[in-house]
């Protein structure tokens, strides 16, 4: 994952403060509060329901807030949403299209709503587009014919037929195989030099692969909006994993007497494991090896900095908050 | 999906400056008549409409001429009749069924949010709906076969008609062809029912003369009795009052006012 490419100072790109919606008595959306910084890339992750569509619909206009304002570029989406909507591109869950046009057609169709012309610099748009997304060999089909993930394809390049701002994509890789998967998240961080990048996903890796922040939703609430690294670092202390064999107990002592250690626990499985949480990076990358080797008869078999995987974080976040609630 | 291959060219495209109520409208007009210029619709119609109207014609024109003389008076008489009542009937329940699924079915397949996620006005998307099927309607089921109409009327009659009252007739019938098109698609913007939109405008269409039978001044108030008003102008007739007239062109604006306020608030 590489670090964003964001203007120091400069305002959020997006910004919404207690962006509530509501449907009757259900509240899909409540009191969010984000702000997502120019050129980074945000994976939005939550269950279903979480209310990460309604969000990207108030983006974009689709849906009016209930409460609260959202802010893209600085405009306000309920009173300048077709203002923001041509610095956009919008790519919905499940995209649809007119059947009988082309992929082309599309294209074309979408790209007029942004551009003039002249029409051979739009046609060739179209054409590094369709090279893009891998439907240049289909591109006079009607779509009627296309498969789920040929239309997920299109809907990514019709996504980007203006060279979006902000690029707001709702699961963008829902449809498609692994091959195809690869190759929206090798776009994604492509674009991250020009644009900002907002996507939900239901797949956790990808997040962890691609994005520079993650923005956590449940039912409606936002229960984390932190840099990937910072979450997948967890609550502020580093944790190292140490495979040892011997007595345990002993060195579970030595390790807590000193200063630099949080605190120690034991991992589950055969071969014991000790989670030794260091409040001190460096103290510990010098002194923890050594103060296991001092300890008589232990045995170091593996010994690494754990990090912690995003699902373990989403999962933690999203079991704490429905148990609160 | 192969890489990336070029660099953009955004410098050299040309943003579009549309701006306010009517951005996007230019491009979706063209979508719009493309469905009707690019394929097949647009002969299928114009086929129809002109066997419709003008195919009818012909029974006092050509094969029943005495029967029609007996009963209107003459088979020019009888053939204006036919051409001008059943063009303010026939048009206006074929506007009603092919505009009642125009915003319904855009709503329900999702189109109209792919639409509205691009800078497009949401009034844009309304009007384009009216502005293109009236047009293709009034080309299609009204002009083309009034051409038909006055050249056969003007043969039978043995010489040119007054071509400005004959188009005065046709134009009073587009109007309240309108009426029904504007009523059609603000239902469409109101309920997601599709047999209500149907139902109500051809309702509306086939119970009007019950309705003025019943409340003489609702002749005043649409497009009810339009028909028989043009064909009096038509025929060089007095225009026996402009209230229909201006009820229906209002109406037709006030239901367009409702349906660009109920889609502007339309969440998606």
């Amino acid at each position: 994952m590489a670090n964003a490419v964001t203007t120091p100072g400069a305002p959020p790109v997006v910004e919404t403060r207690g962006l509530t919606k509501r449907f009757g008595t259900l509240t899909a959306l409540d009191g969010l509060d984000l702000a997502v910084p120019e050129r980074s890339i945000v994976g939005f992750l939550g269950p279903n329901g979480a209310g990460k569509t309604t969000a990207m619909k108030l983006l974009v206009g689709l849906a009016r807030p209930t409460a609260g304002s959202a802010q893209v570029f600085g405009l306000d989406v309920a009173r300048r949403s077709a203002d923001v909507r041509a610095r956009v591109g919008y790519l919905a869950q499940d995209p649809r299209f007119y059947e009988h046009l082309s992929a082309r057609e599309t294209l074309r169709f979408v790209a007029r709503f942004f551009y003039d012309g002249p029409t051979s610099a739009i046609e060739r748009r179209i054409d590094e587009l369709l090279d893009l997304v891998g439907l240049a060999d289909k591109a006079d089909r009607p779509i009627r014919g296309f498969s789920g993930g040929e239309r997920q394809r299109l809907g990514i390049a019709q996504a980007n037929v203006n060279e979006p701002d902000l690029l707001l994509m709702d699961e963008p890789a829902a449809a498609l195989d692994p091959a195809g998967r690869q190759a929206v998240l090798a776009i994604l961080a492509r674009l991250r030099e020009r644009t900002t990048v907002f996507f939900s996903t239901h797949i956790l890796d990808d997040v962890q692969r691609v994005a520079d922040r993650v923005a956590i939703l449940d039912h409606g609430r936002l229960l984390a909006y932190a840099p990937t690294p910072e979450l997948l670092a967890g609550d502020g202390a580093t944790t190292f994993e140490l495979g040892v064999r011997g007595p345990v107990d002993a060195l579970t002592a030595a390790l807590r007497a000193e200063p630099w250690v949080e605190g120690v626990d034991r991992g589950e499985g055969e071969d014991p494991l000790l989670y030794v949480r260091a409040n001190d990076v460096d103290a510990a990358e010098a002194r923890l090896l050594r103060v296991a080797l001092d300890v008589p008869d232990v045995v170091v078999r593996s010994f690494r900095r754990r990090s912690f995987e995003l699902e373990e974080v989403f999962l933690r976040l999203v079991d704490d908050h429905r148990r609160q609630a | 999906m192969t890489a990336e291959r070029s660099a953009p060219t955004a410098t050299e495209l040309q943003r579009v400056a549309e701006r306010g109520a009517h951005r996007g409208f230019a491009n979706l007009l063209r979508k719009e008549l493309a469905a009707w210029t690019r394929t097949r619709a647009g002969w299928v119609q114009a086929l129809l409409w002109v066997g419709i109207l003008n195919g009818l014609m012909t029974l006092p024109l050509v094969f029943m001429r005495e029967l029609f003389a007996g009963e209107m008076g003459s088979p020019f008489a009888a053939a204006m009749d036919m051409f001008f009542n059943l063009g303010a009937l026939a048009p206006y329940a074929g506007a009603v069924i092919l505009a009642h699924g125009a915003i319904i079915a855009e709503r329900q397949l999702g189109t109209a949010a792919w639409v509205l996620s691009k800078p497009v006005a949401r009034s844009a998307f309304v009007l384009t709906k009216f502005v293109a099927l009236g047009l293709a309607l009034l080309v299609l089921a009204l002009a083309l076969p009034g051409v038909v109409a006055y050249g056969a009327l003007s043969l039978e009659a043995g010489g040119p008609l007054d071509a400005a009252r004959f188009a005065a007739g046709v134009g009073m019938i587009a109007l309240g062809l309108l009426w029904y098109l504007a009523l059609t698609l603000m239902l469409g913007t109101l309920t997601s029912a599709r047999g209500v939109v149907l139902a109500v405008p051809l309702v509306l269409l086939v119970a009007g003369d019950m309705l003025i039978a019943l409340q003489p001044t609702v002749a005043e108030l649409g497009p009810w009795v339009v028909g028989r008003m043009a064909m009096l102008v038509a025929q060089g007739g007095p225009l026996l009052s402009a209230w229909p007239l201006v009820s229906t062109a209002l109406g037709t604006g006030a239901f367009l006012a409702v349906a660009l306020w109920r889609f502007g608030r339309e969440e998606f």
